[in-house]
């Protein structure tokens, strides 16, 4: 029985393939639920508690995909690839790569009792966690998840790299605020406060609020978000912090957008292909200019007195492993040809070592 | 071909790029007289390689054909009346320029998809495949790199402006990838190197070695993609033409004509582009998924994208270069015809998209769609056949496929034939010439 009557009939399309409707079929809008006997008292309720109620049973133990949900896209986080792709659907759990994996994991997830860190730690003491990378299955080969995939990191993950090496541990320690200041005002009118009040009070709202502000802006509601003072804040706009520290989405020109972010248009959006773009950024941008001649990791470099001994510091930096013995000649041969340590960060930098997780 | 084709799987970059620029250079030379040869052995049709260059409008949330290009009475109405234009079709008040160059351009009614989620509908419109699975599907840039090579020997085949790179090369190489402009008045940053060239080829050197091991160790497509960007950012840097990117050789009153913002702009830097020899430019115009307040959201993005549409319109035409350059205005999907004074939500079923230069008809609008503009009613146009579409006036030989890497026959659009009744059997000029 359906619980909600349609506002407007959606059919299934003409050329329908599937054998669970037939083409051109009314469809009937149904309530989601995982087990009959949990079906939740919607119709009738108090409809202040229904975002309660949608979020109880949204998270419910018992809800077979919640748990799969952020299990299977921790995987994906450390594996390079998830147990059910696209991570946004679910909808079929069998029809996942490994379906008894991706139980298995949601069950470890419940385990845990949606402890994410819990979850992520004992994913990582995995031996198939620490196994060697593979590289990406061409089209159509399966993958039996031997180990991790080489993976390039993500946009947050690059920025995040290299601001370290830039400021060092400190870079930790900064914490910046981008909330907006919300204010709740009074009105020295009546309103009615419903969308249908708010279109039609526009202009003494506006006009009421501009008179409040000094130089601060009033958004003017594009897209129904409604009418509210904020106190810009741009502090860490353009600073070298974390990722996470920074505004979201970056400017299109900063380097967190070439390198990839999400312009926060649509879901999901986070893009690791690369471009040429980006490796012009990371040859000849400003913050690789920086990391060569005013970094933290170029001044703990000096601090080592061989020219070895400031290799291997540079290695490990990068790479978190010690250099070859031939790799640490050619840095060596290169500084007495006339480049300098921050050339070698330079190329240290730019390589696909650097770049892709192994 | 097709043998070249197969070597795609592991072929050196360079050896790729030599062998599709023998094959495009071979294709210039055989007469498109095999194009719709379902027809019996018909002359090569004039608008078949009219453009030498693709200007992809694509207009991010979805468009709503109702209030833009398909205008509607009844219950459909949105908040702006029907105008005139200079063709003998209706647009809405949103669009009093894009009006005035009307007699230019060839609209269509009758869109036909499936996804109305933003995501999905980006990649099918730029692909005009489904996205699915592990295979990457190419943009039309990319597609003309594979079949009629690079179109500039030191600037890139296919840029993007005000988007990323991605949605591009698909399975080709990454030298088919767009290069991406975040802010089309900066122009092309970076591409000076730090220091002196000599310090440079030392680093370079230097940085190919110490990284050898790890690319030989891991044959993986995404790292053979990076060793490609490398590889094509080098030459960029040496290119002599890179002024092309630089805004700062416009007249200011020309900058202002085209608006003072990142679309418009975008459309004054893909005019320079296409001046200097590259192929495809997609210029992307977020800001048009109007859910809720689609009167005032229209009334802010509708007149950036009317103004720099209608420059570019004129401006290509004064510099005699419509003829030869397509405008291709698309977008995700259309908005639902419904409307209650707030917004309208996504509709893929039925929208309109449009067309003006490079061998289309002008003043012409082809398809229609129903009485309030649900459905379409006559002519519908897939995806696919806007892409064969396009495709053809860019002088591609769709109907011979490409080979992805695991073996899989693949076409411009999917197989999709191109509409012919887009495409006017003489040039513009030679009619003109007649009266």
């Amino acid at each position: 029985m359906s619980l909600i009557e349609p506002v407007q009939p959606s059919f299934f399309p003409k050329d329908y393939a599937y054998d669970d409707a037939k083409p051109g079929a009314k469809v009937v809008p149904r309530f989601i639920a995982w087990d009959d006997e949990k079906k939740m008292p919607v119709a009738g309720s108090d409809s202040r508690r229904l975002r309660k109620q949608f979020a109880d049973w949204m998270t419910s133990p018992d809800n077979p995909r919640f748990a799969a949900a952020i299990a299977n896209r921790l995987w994906k986080k450390l594996f390079g690839v998830a147990v059910k792709e696209p991570v946004t659907d679910l909808d079929v759990l069998a029809d996942a790569t490994n379906p008894e994996l991706l139980g298995l994991i949601a069950q470890l997830m419940k385990d845990v009792d949606f402890d994410l860190r819990e979850f992520q730690r004992i994913i990582l003491n995995t031996k198939t966690y620490q196994q060697q990378v593979s590289v990406t299955p061409s089209e159509g080969e399966a993958f039996r998840f031997s180990g991790p995939l080489l993976r390039r990191m993500t946009a947050e993950q690059v920025w995040d790299s290299i601001v370290l090496l830039l400021r060092g541990p400190e870079v930790d320690a900064i914490r910046t605020d981008h909330a907006p200041r919300m204010e709740r005002l009074m009105f020295p009118f009546e309103i009615t406060h419903d969308r249908k009040g708010i279109v039609q009070d526009r202009e003494k709202i506006f006009a009421f609020a501009r008179s409040l502000l000094g130089d601060r802006k009033v958004s003017n509601g594009a897209g129904g978000r409604g009418l509210f003072l904020r106190t810009p804040k741009s502090r860490g706009a353009n600073a070298w912090l974390r990722a996470s520290e920074l505004r979201q989405p970056m400017p299109p020109t900063h380097f967190l957008r070439i390198a990839g972010q999400s312009a926060r248009e649509v879901a999901d959006d986070g893009s690791t292909e690369g471009g040429i773009t980006e490796s012009l950024a990371m040859m000849n941008g400003e913050i690789t200019e920086a990391l060569m001649t005013k970094s933290a990791v170029l001044k703990d470099t000096r601090r080592n007195r061989t020219e070895a001994e400031q290799i291997e510091f540079l290695y490990q930096a990068f790479f978190s492993r010690q250099p070859d013995q031939q790799d640490k000649e050619r840095c060596v041969a290169a500084l007495a040809r006339g480049l300098e340590l921050g050339d070698i960060i330079w190329s240290l930098l730019n390589s696909r070592e650097f770049i892709f997780i192994q | 071909m097709k043998q070249l084709l197969n070597l795609l799987d592991a072929p050196t970059r360079r050896q790729f790029v030599e062998r599709c620029a023998a094959a495009a250079f071979g294709l210039n030379v055989i007469p498109a007289t095999q194009l719709l040869a379902d027809e019996t052995n018909p002359p090569p049709h004039p608008a078949f390689g009219k453009a030498k260059s693709v200007i992809w409008i694509m207009l991010g949330g979805g468009l709503s054909h109702i209030d833009s290009l398909d205008p509607k009475d009844g219950k459909s109405k949105g908040p702006a009346g029907k105008i005139e234009t200079a063709a003998d079709f209706q647009v809405t008040s949103f669009f009093p320029g894009l009006a005035t160059v009307a007699d230019r351009m060839c609209v269509i009614r009758s869109m036909e998809a499936k996804i109305g989620v933003h995501k999905p509908a980006q990649y099918f419109m730029r692909t005009a495949y489904e996205a699915r699975g592990t295979i990457l599907h190419p943009n039309l840039g990319a597609w003309g790199s594979h079949y009629l090579g690079r179109s500039s020997d030191t600037l890139p085949s296919s840029v993007c402006i005000n988007r990323r790179s991605d949605q591009g090369n698909g399975f080709f190489p990454a030298s088919y990838a767009p290069l991406a402009i975040g802010e089309p008045s900066q122009g092309i940053s970076n591409v000076r190197a730090i220091g002196d060239a000599g310090k440079n080829r030392k680093r370079l050197a230097l940085l190919n070695g110490l990284d050898a091991d790890f690319r030989k160790r891991f044959e993986d497509k995404g790292v053979n993609a990076y060793n490609g960007f490398y590889d094509d950012a080098l030459v960029l840097m040496k290119s002599k033409e890179l002024t092309a990117f630089d805004l700062a050789g416009e007249t200011e009153s020309i900058r202002t004509a085209y608006g003072n913002n990142a679309f418009g702009q975008g459309c004054l830097l893909a005019r320079r582009l296409v001046a200097s020899g590259v192929r495809f430019i997609e210029v992307t115009h977020d800001g048009w998924d109007h859910h809720k307040a689609l009167a005032d959201e229209m009334g802010e993005v509708a007149p950036v994208f009317d103004q720099a549409f209608a420059t570019l319109i004129t401006d290509l035409e004064q510099r005699g270069m419509l003829d030869s350059t397509l405008v291709v205005v698309a977008t995700e999907f259309g908005r639902k015809p419904d409307f209650n004074g707030g917004g309208r939500s996504h509709h893929p079923v039925c929208f309109s998209t449009a067309l003006a230069g490079g061998g289309v008809k002008r003043g012409f609008v082809y398809g229609r769609s129903d009485k309030l503009g649900y459905r379409v009613d006559e002519n519908a146009v897939s995806v696919g056949a806007f892409h064969a579409s396009v495709a053809f006036t860019a002088g591609m030989n769709i109907k011979k496929p490409a080979i992805s890497p695991s073996g899989r026959p693949m076409t411009i659009g999917d197989g999709a034939t191109p509409i012919r009744e887009l495409f006017a059997r003489r040039s513009f000029k030679s009619l003109a010439s007649q009266f």
